[in-house]
């Protein structure tokens, strides 16, 4: 993971309103456990990631937004891999 | 000749300070319809070997409205009698009008307790297939509103609100729908100008129909050509509902208007459907009463010049509004239970932020909400 890997965060229908996206979409929930759990970029592309999220997972999600490493560590959040994905 | 016939207090909302809305002179008609009607019934009910009341019943009699005092608002009806010029000359229909005017009182009365009493033959009620009257009469009352009748001969008052009204609706054997003011919010999906018609696409996918009249035609016509962009109306209508209570079109619009594609009341519209689990499991359902209270906060306290939110539900079950304005992001997650909004605001040209409650229980919480606002908006003025 580089920089400049985009992170993928799975967005709920709810959480989008003519287009913008609510801040909500980037705070934990319950299953983020604390951590906000992001797809890597480099290992799933963001159709997969949503694709995993929705049709393996059974969660609903309207879209994926993405940030990269550079731009969580600008706002003082650490980034760190932790694999979930079996076979990855 | 002129007898005082009904007082009708009118209380609660619209009806302070002696206000009679110009559209109640509708109800005050239907009232005086369904007089008439009893007062037949009770005639051919009395005098059982005729078939039909004796002409002039209905002509003879008339009812008018003789004043509007004060407290909240009260209409005085008289009966006036054009066959009897004189006080001695026989009075031919009033006790079938008196009697007409109590056994709808009484009805009322019934309804009022809960449930409506099962009219018979001059049992002393309006009999079931008479009460689709109500229809016309009270259906704009609001929650707090009520129109109280009294008798002025001395007899109980009996009080009409929205609620007993659709019970002396629903205890109707002819009424299969029941109509009622209310507003609409939604898209237009389709308008047939060649039958005057026009479909109304509410935020939970449901599809309702009713007429459309000329003066808003273009109004309607500019709501469907912009369909695919989902541009939303609000209608002010005579509704319909069916006999499970459910909205299926309306009779009449009274107004519409393009509405702004962020309108809070419509946004919020949108959030009522989601139950508990809304967020794959996690979410809390959103309080009506909450969802109420915030639509009409920002009816009452939100000018027209400000920008408005984006408003997403939370997981705990409250709203969470969103303003993006120059260089800040702002956000209010409002507690609809405690009706409490934390505040944060962020620069994110320059990384600080701002956070704190506002209480909004109170003017003085909306007031430094909306200054904040019109800070960042509107820097110039």
């Amino acid at each position: 993971m580089t920089d400049d890997t985009l992170l993928h965060r799975l967005v709920h229908r709810t959480w989008v309103r003519r287009g913008k996206p609510t801040s909500q979409a980037f705070k934990p929930t319950a299953k983020d456990e604390g951590r906000l759990s992001l797809y890597d970029g480099d290992r799933i592309a963001a159709e997969g990631a949503w694709r995993h999220y929705t049709e393996e997972q059974g969660f609903s999600s309207v879209g994926v937004i993405s940030v990269t490493p550079a731009e969580c560590h600008g706002a003082g959040v650490r980034v760190r891999t932790v694999s979930r994905i079996p076979n990855m | 000749m002129l007898t005082p016939f009904l007082r009708i207090r009118l209380t609660g909302g619209r009806f302070t300070g002696a206000a009679v809305p110009l559209s109640l002179f509708d109800d005050l008609g239907a009232v005086e319809e369904l007089i008439i009607a009893t007062a037949r019934h009770r005639f051919l009910a009395e005098n059982p070997g005729r078939k039909r009341a004796p002409g002039g019943f209905a002509r003879d009699l008339r009812l008018v409205a003789t004043g509007i005092a004060e407290g909240s608002a009260i209409v005085e009806v008289g009966l006036v009698d054009t066959t009897a010029e004189l006080p001695t000359m026989p009075r031919r229909h009033h006790p079938y009008y008196e009697g007409a005017r109590d056994d709808i009182l009484r009805t009322m009365r019934s309804a009022e307790k809960g449930s409506v009493v099962n009219g018979g033959e001059a049992s002393g009620v309006v009999p079931p297939e008479m009460l689709h009257h109500f229809d016309r009469i009270g259906r704009s009352l609001a929650r707090e509103e009520a129109m109280c009748f009294d008798p002025v001969s001395g007899g109980e008052v009996a009080t009409l609100t929205a609620e007993s009204r659709k019970r002396l609706l629903f205890s109707s054997s002819v009424a299969t729908s029941i109509t009622e003011e209310m507003t609409l919010r939604g898209f237009v999906p389709e308008a047939d100008q060649d039958r005057g018609s026009f479909q109304l696409l509410l935020i939970d996918g449901k599809k309702l129909s009713g007429p459309m009249a000329e003066q808003h035609r273009e109004t309607v016509l500019t709501a469907f050509r912009g369909f695919r962009d989902r541009l939303p109306v609000q209608m002010e209508v005579v509704g319909t509902r069916d006999r499970r209570r459910q909205i299926v079109g309306w009779e009449a619009v009274r107004d519409i208007v393009i509405l702004d594609p962020l309108d809070v009341a419509l946004q919020l519209d949108d959030l009522r459907a989601l139950e508990d689990g809304w967020l794959d499991g996690e979410g809390i359902a959103m309080p009506a009463e909450g969802l109420d209270w915030l639509a009409a906060g920002f009816e009452k306290y939100y000018p027209e010049e400000l920008p408005l939110p984006h408003i997403y539900p939370t997981p705990p079950g409250g709203a969470q509004l969103e303003w993006t304005l120059g260089s800040h992001e702002v956000n209010i997650e409002v507690d609809l239970t405690k009706r409490v909004g934390e505040w944060h605001e962020l620069d994110v040209s320059s990384g600080r932020d701002e956070m704190d409650s506002l209480d909004l229980t109170a003017s003085a919480g909306w007031s430094t909400l909306l200054e904040r606002i019109r800070r960042l908006a509107l820097p110039a003025s």
